[in-house]
């Protein structure tokens, strides 16, 4: 899957069609498998950055688990009843305090007025090509799909220890204290199986997912990670291999004291490198080049992509032969 | 992954002399003793058994487990085994309603085939072990293994369970009919047993657990 961050303006619409089809019940209230989160930020779970997990070398590294109210979030209930039905009760709130959520910090971002910046990173299990999650259980029982590379837990198998948890970098496990096992995205298999692409992707009101297999070289995944190569994994330095990749987001120039245009990007370049690696400088680069021709009124194959005139276009569920 | 071969085979070799010694009689009783408190249990006399790190099993397991003793009680009343169970534990983990906390637990480990050349390590894939688990949050599984990572439920028996929080930490008995398709106990004079516990405090899950490296037995 490749996203493209300068498509997504955060609206949640793939976490609410994640969320409906998957996890709205029975211990997964907090879970999301697929969610938006604002960075920079510490995301969700809180500071999943630097709570470990992953390789170094061939070695797994130690990991710690989100707690569910401090790093999760526990789903509040709010005062209906009350605020809507009785006068002068006061404006609708939650009944609890919460501590954190998925997007808890929705349009924060970082730097001072004018040059304020932020974007959204929309998140989900990468399905690694060398999952630290399938590495780290004792029992096998998370096992990668040789047709399509999906990663599953098998729930008769899973006892609930979370090793998978702590080692996965990204934090997309989520441990179900009601099932007392572990969950994760689906990539939405059984949809697959019948050739509907995954919920977050055919539901993206922004057109910024693209689906298709990356040896399949008529795919946009292929075309955008190999060919352009303008899609990076998030986080590379962990070793897991992810299969998502970002399009990295361009922004606007930042202004000088005089309030004109500097021509340095508002995010950092320091910034995004921390997040997609050294490649995010090329790819940059190229993304710029393209838009640049396109303005002139030339022809850019990378931007008909990445614009997906038509929606069919961006699913390719189909392996390529052979 | 690499499991450290020679260390099993070198803690096998030492198990037949050592256990000898490792022996806790079954006492008898006429009355029910399924509750830790029952009267029974002051008549019955408590084996210190000593626990130490467990072999985990997996290079994803690390850590120092806190137990460092059961006191094991057993009492054959009727048709029932009850073995009494207590540790000291300084936090009750009883609930898993947290992503990032573990529940409490202990359990005992049976070779199906009876005999104490099965590794007590969980089993292998020719001799397996059978396993009585309770877990804190009021679970109560019979498991079978065969070696590491192999521990499966069995379907529902007859194992029940009734904990209590002592001033120390806790008190379990463990209750089965010594009669069962999977880990017969009716008819035997003796029978290899290993123990296990878990501080959900410390993290502690899987081959994270405080054990038994040899086998103790059982005498009827």
């Amino acid at each position: 899957m490749v996203i493209d961050l300068n498509k997504c303006i955060g609206c949640q619409t793939c976490t609410l069609a994640c969320k409906t089809q998957w996890t709205d019940r029975r211990g997964r209230e907090f879970m999301y498998w697929n969610h938006v989160e604002t960075k920079p930020g510490q995301g969700y779970p809180r500071d999943w950055e630097n709570a470990g997990g992953g390789w170094d070398g061939d070695r797994l590294k130690p990991g710690r688990l989100p707690r569910l109210a401090e790093d999760y979030g526990i789903p509040a209930d709010f005062n209906y009843e009350t605020a809507l039905f009785q006068e002068g009760s006061g404006p609708l709130r939650p009944t609890a305090p919460m501590q954190w959520g998925p997007n808890w910090e929705e349009d924060q971002g970082a730097g001072e007025y004018p040059n304020g910046y932020f974007f959204y990173l929309p998140r989900l299990c990468n399905h690694c090509s060398k999952p630290a999650c399938l590495a780290a259980c004792p029992r096998q029982a998370i096992y990668k799909r040789e047709a399509d590379g999906i990663v599953l837990i098998d729930q008769a198998r899973c006892r609930g220890y979370r090793y998978c948890v702590a080692a996965c970098p990204y934090k997309k496990i989520y441990f179900n204290p009601t099932a007392g096992r572990s969950e994760k995205c689906l990539f939405c298999y059984p949809r697959v199986e019948k050739g509907t692409p995954q919920a977050c992707a055919y539901q993206c009101v922004g057109r910024a997912r693209h689906v298709s297999y990356l040896d399949d070289e008529e795919g946009a995944v292929h075309r955008l990670v190999q060919g352009w190569q303008v899609a990076l994994p998030l986080h590379p330095e962990h070793g897991t291999q992810p299969n998502v990749y970002y399009v990295p987001p361009l922004s606007p120039a930042t202004f000088d004291a005089a309030g004109r245009p500097t021509g340095t990007p508002r995010i950092p370049e320091g910034y995004l490198v921390q997040l997609f690696g050294e490649p995010v400088k090329a790819a940059l680069a190229v993304l710029a080049r393209e838009i640049a021709k396109r303005e002139r009124g030339e022809a850019s194959a990378l931007m008909d992509l990445l614009i997906a005139y038509r929606h069919g276009d961006m699913f390719r569920l189909t392996p390529p032969r052979g | 992954m690499t499991v450290p071969r020679a260390l099993l085979l070198l803690l096998a070799l030492a198990l037949p002399a050592a256990a000898q010694e490792k022996t806790i009689p079954v006492a008898r009783a006429t009355e029910d003793a399924a509750s830790p408190d029952a009267a029974a249990w002051a008549r019955v006399p408590a084996v210190r058994v000593p626990l130490q790190p467990a072999f985990p099993g997996h290079p994803y397991i690390s850590g120092t487990p806190v137990t460092a003793e059961i006191d094991v009680q057993a009492l054959r009343a009727g048709r029932n085994l009850h073995l009494r169970l207590a540790w000291r534990d300084a936090t009750a983990d009883a609930e898993m309603r947290d992503t990032a906390r573990f529940a409490d637990a202990v359990a005992v480990q049976f070779p199906v085939n009876g005999r104490a050349d099965t590794t007590p390590f969980m089993g292998d894939a020719r001799r397996p072990v059978h396993i009585w688990h309770w877990r804190a949050d009021g679970r109560t599984q019979q498991l079978l293994a065969r070696g590491f990572g192999t521990a499966a439920p069995l379907p529902a028996g007859a194992l029940r369970a009734q904990a209590r929080r002592t001033q120390a930490g806790w008190a379990v008995v463990l209750t089965r009919p010594l009669r069962a398709r999977t880990g017969n106990l009716e008819g035997r004079r003796t029978m290899p047993i290993a123990f296990a516990a878990w501080d959900g405090a410390n993290g502690e899950r899987d081959g994270f657990k405080a054990v038994t490296l040899e086998w103790w037995r059982l005498r009827f």
